[in-house]
């Protein structure tokens, strides 16, 4: 046991003589070793009362981190010496982050015309393929948004109708195997909202029973429609509950015109004169989703004598939940077994009538092949904008020639001067990274502040955003390995005897990039955890 | 500038604990420095390695303390200087009016006449 303490004590001052490295040289000559004596004294005492050494040993590291930061940032003492050649690596990096910010500074309209280009080229892109990533990834914050489908009836003469008929509906729903739920949307327009004397107009859609189940969403309060809802009725005979008595509200007037009260549930409010009793309320819905940007949901209920006694019109959007493992070709063959049944029995109606299943990606975002050119085509700018900064690089570093020879011979080897080359590169890599992915989190703010709503924590929210911006380092590492293995060999031509390839410094310079990328997509991430979805959805 | 201050600014917490701890005592090396606050305070103020030396460091700078060899070379104290002891009074004065200013705005209680 007490070897174990012995060992614990050793490993946290060995940390700690470490972590005093990252204080400036100056400091450390003049204090290391009291802090050390200090540090020593600190852990035996911990010790004595029962502390536990590990936290006494990261409590002093954290101090020293911070101390240490403050003390560089404060900079050097007047008339302290400068740290020698063969000083620390933090203190060169520090060194030369600063000379790389003069030489920007200093090269402004070159400098200026890279992170210009890189803004421009690398947002144009973002854009496209955010957009391309939602048509293509599920990124409708919806659980298993791939397996969503719109129905909808054909005919010869025009084509797909986007709509459908509710008895053909219900001939579908009887005889299909590869559908999970079918649920029909009226989005029957705007309405007026009478809350506690104060009227509000309001989007209303009348939906069927499988709304929720089938766009996987569940109230954030309350319940969606029960079965006596649906039971078609008059309202006026009092014998049973008015069919469309009850409503459920969207996030948005829950806020709004209850101030976010979960009492809402079960008060009563008037929809267009008609007395509603407020029954569940949805979290955020996608707006592009058919249904989602309704302010009220009433049950879509059958009158006989309306228009489910017909099968000539087609009226209401039909969208479906495919089985898990079944894909919308197969969803299409299933239904397509029914209009050649229903056009024997209901000629006149569905004599040339058939059915059509669409992902609802591609409805609602667009044919994704087009936007996978446009995908392409912006890709090929990209390439032409990587093309011209490596130009203007290339032209900066031959204007610098003379410099480089100079600090080749008089820091003895090349090995600094390249360091000093990554530098600067590195620092524009981060303004880039940073600001593309705090434009993706921008254009992307409405999706991302929606997720906390549907269940996915900040953290998590976090974590999703960093990795998509890690996910994009590996193309940055390829194409900046192909550049350093070319840059290389250039500059070694002022470094003689020196080997630009050294398989280990590219593979730390490949780990640097991704915990760069971490460390620059850190402050739009943070940023985007803390999007509140009711002002995101507002700004729409 | 209030009357009587020799600082331009408050003393950083760090400092003013340093100076409190060194204002009514022989020269002290920096882990006793520590000690003196950790016990004076109950254990409220514990200032780290790094937070000790590097306000020791701004400190000497400024003129506040000085160093003490002891002759071991190794181990270094550092006494209070007339400046730090006006600073740390000056520092002292502007909590107590801070304190005042608090008391007539009642978030404490009135002083009793002794």
């Amino acid at each position: 046991m007490r070897q174990l303490a012995a060992g614990e004590h050793r490993l946290a001052r060995v940390a700690f003589r470490l972590a005093l490295r990252l204080y400036p040289a100056a400091f450390r000559h003049r204090f290391a070793e009291e802090m050390e004596l200090t540090f020593a004294r600190d852990l035996a005492a911990a010790r004595r009362n029962g502390r536990a050494v590990s936290v006494e040993c990261l409590t002093a590291l954290w101090d020293v981190a911070g101390t240490a930061a403050r003390e560089r940032l404060a900079g050097r003492p007047p008339g302290a010496p400068p740290p020698s050649s063969g000083d620390s690596v933090v203190a060169n990096l520090w060194q030369d982050l600063r000379y790389a910010a003069r030489i920007a500074v200093r090269q402004r309209l070159v400098s200026f015309a890279v992170v210009a280009t890189t803004a421009l080229s690398v947002c144009a892109v973002t854009a496209v393929a955010s957009i391309v990533d939602g048509a293509l990834l599920g990124q409708f914050p919806l659980p298993g948004a791939d397996r969503l489908v719109r129905v909808s009836a054909t005919t010869l003469e025009l084509g797909v109708l986007g709509v459908a008929n509710p008895l053909d509906l219900d001939d579908w729903r009887e005889q299909q195997r590869a559908f999970a739920g079918l649920a029909a949307i009226d989005e029957w327009g705007r309405g007026s909202l009478l809350v506690a004397g104060e009227a509000t107009p309001v989007r209303v859609a009348r939906v069927t029973a499988e709304f929720g189940a089938v766009l996987g969403v569940r109230p954030a309060f309350g319940r969606l429609f029960a079965a006596e809802e649906y039971v078609p009725g008059d309202c006026r005979t009092g014998q049973r509950a008015c069919p469309t008595s009850a409503v459920v509200l969207s996030d948005r007037v829950w806020r709004e015109r209850f101030g976010a009260d979960p009492r809402a549930v079960g008060r009563t409010v008037l929809l267009d004169g008609g007395s509603q009793v407020v029954v569940g309320v949805l979290p955020p819905l996608p707006a592009s989703v058919p249904g989602g940007a309704a302010d009220a949901w009433v049950p879509l209920v059958p009158r006989p004598g309306t228009f489910w006694a017909e099968r000539g019109a087609n009226w209401m959007t039909v969208i479906g939940r495919l089985r898990p493992g079944i894909s919308h070709e197969s969803g299409q063959s299933d239904l397509a077994r029914i209009p050649a049944v229903l056009a024997r029995e209901h000629p006149r109606t569905n004599g040339r009538r058939g059915v059509a299943v669409e992902p609802l990606r591609d409805v609602v975002v667009g044919p994704v092949r087009s936007m996978l050119l446009l995908l392409a085509a912006v890709g090929v700018v990209l390439l032409l904008a990587c093309a011209n900064i490596g130009n203007l690089l290339l032209a900066r570093a031959q204007a610098r020639r003379r410099e480089y020879g100079i600090r080749a011979g008089l820091e003895g080897g090349g090995r600094r001067l390249v360091r000093q080359v990554l530098t600067e590169s590195v620092l524009l890599s981060a303004l880039g990274i940073y600001g593309t992915v705090a434009y993706m989190v921008g254009r992307r703010s409405r999706e991302i502040g929606i997720r906390p709503t549907l269940g996915e924590t900040r953290a998590s929210v976090r974590v999703r955003v960093i990795a998509h911006a890690v996910a994009l380092a590996p193309s940055g590492v390829v194409v900046g390995l192909a550049g350093a293995l070319a840059g290389g060999r250039w500059l070694s031509t002022f470094t003689p005897g020196v080997e630009p390839h050294d398989p280990a410094a590219l593979a730390v310079t490949a780990a640097f990039v991704v915990a760069l990328t971490v460390v620059a997509a850190a402050v739009p991430a943070y940023h985007a955890s803390r999007l509140d979805p009711t002002i995101v959805l507002r700004a729409e | 500038m209030p009357p009587g201050s020799t600082t331009a600014s408050p003393l950083p917490a760090s400092e003013f604990q340093i100076l409190l701890a060194l204002a009514d005592s022989a020269p002290r090396v920096g882990s006793a420095i520590k000690d003196e606050i950790a016990e004076r305070t109950g254990g409220d103020v514990v200032l780290g390695p790094g937070t000790l030396y590097t306000s020791v460091k701004r400190m000497l700078a400024a003129g506040l303390i000085a160093e003490v060899h002891d002759g071991s070379d190794r181990v270094r104290a550092y006494r209070m200087t007339a400046a730090g002891r006006m600073a740390a009074a000056a520092e002292a004065r502007r909590l107590e009016r801070l304190v005042a200013d608090a008391r007539e705005k009642r978030l404490l209680r009135p002083l009793r006449p002794a």
